[in-house]
């Protein structure tokens, strides 16, 4: 779910548009009727880092093991839309 | 020595030479030149896939791992089980540091340290059995931070190959850190 969470703030940053109404068919990922669909090929993006989350943010229920510092712990990967090339 | 003898040597150099030639041409050119020279593309971040990371917490490989792949590799191996003859993975080390954010306390990010890049290219035919950083199937290329264009390896039985021992039969690859080859 977290991850979930991450893609979609990235996707919205990188576009850097909301629109309650667009929908953005044939781009790397969808909006329609103001609800922005799972992108199902980013991990063909670009990828741009994983911060290793604790517990914290899972809601005490991280799905990883113990690491060093004690904690259940998560990798969470980032990924951006490609660059467009420009017509 | 006769005409006929003359032409037939001819002609076998020939073939061998385009035989050699077409061989190396298989591979992915970005990475790996006619000789077996690996390189590492600046753009790889970019024109690459993201396959997995690790994250070392201590030691001297301390850190995060980011590994990417070339197109086509994740595909022909979840057709095959195998890395098919081209798959390139490329180890990212970078240094980490370690703050509280509001997803946490004590998390544990990149930073532009760069500390070495592994390189592996899949080498199903045996190109380049005269050379010694090619061998065990795979090319095997070390780039440091200070010198990313030159891979400092210079014998991958004695540079590489020991740290990839157990996972031997995993093709040397330490497979379980890379789910999405299976998802």
């Amino acid at each position: 779910m977290n991850t979930i969470k991450t893609l979609v703030s990235t996707a919205v940053v990188s576009y850097g548009i909301l629109s309650s109404t667009a929908s953005f068919a044939g781009d790397s990922f969808t909006i329609k009727n103001g609800e922005l669909e799972r992108p199902t090929d980013y991990r063909e993006w670009v990828y741009v880092g994983t911060p290793v989350t604790p517990n914290d943010m899972n809601e005490g229920k991280a799905a990883g093991k113990k690491a060093a510092g004690g904690h259940e712990s998560t990798l969470t990967n980032s990924y951006v839309v490609p660059k467009k090339e420009s017509n | 020595m006769s005409i006929n003898v003359i032409k037939k040597a001819v002609i076998s150099s020939l073939i061998l030479g385009t035989s050699l030639s077409v061989l190396a041409s298989d591979l992915p050119k970005e990475f790996v030149d006619d000789k077996g020279n690996i390189t590492l593309p600046a753009d790889f971040r970019t024109s690459t896939t993201h396959l997995g990371s690790w994250f070392v917490p201590s030691g001297g490989a301390s850190g995060f791992h980011g590994v990417y792949t070339n197109e086509g590799t994740i595909e022909q191996f979840r057709k095959t089980g195998k890395f098919p003859d081209g798959a390139v993975l490329i180890k990212e080390l970078r240094a980490s540091n370690t703050g509280d954010y509001t997803t946490g306390q004590g998390v544990s990010h990149e930073t532009g340290t760069l500390k070495q890049w592994f390189v592996m290219v899949k080498d199903s035919k045996n190109r380049f059995s005269e050379n010694p950083l090619w061998g065990d199937g795979w090319g095997w290329a070390l780039f440091k931070a200070d010198a990313p264009t030159k891979n400092v390896a210079t014998n991958y039985k004695n540079d590489c190959l020991s740290c990839h021992v157990p996972a031997k039969d995993k093709d040397w690859v330490y497979t379980e850190g890379y789910p999405i080859l299976s998802q």
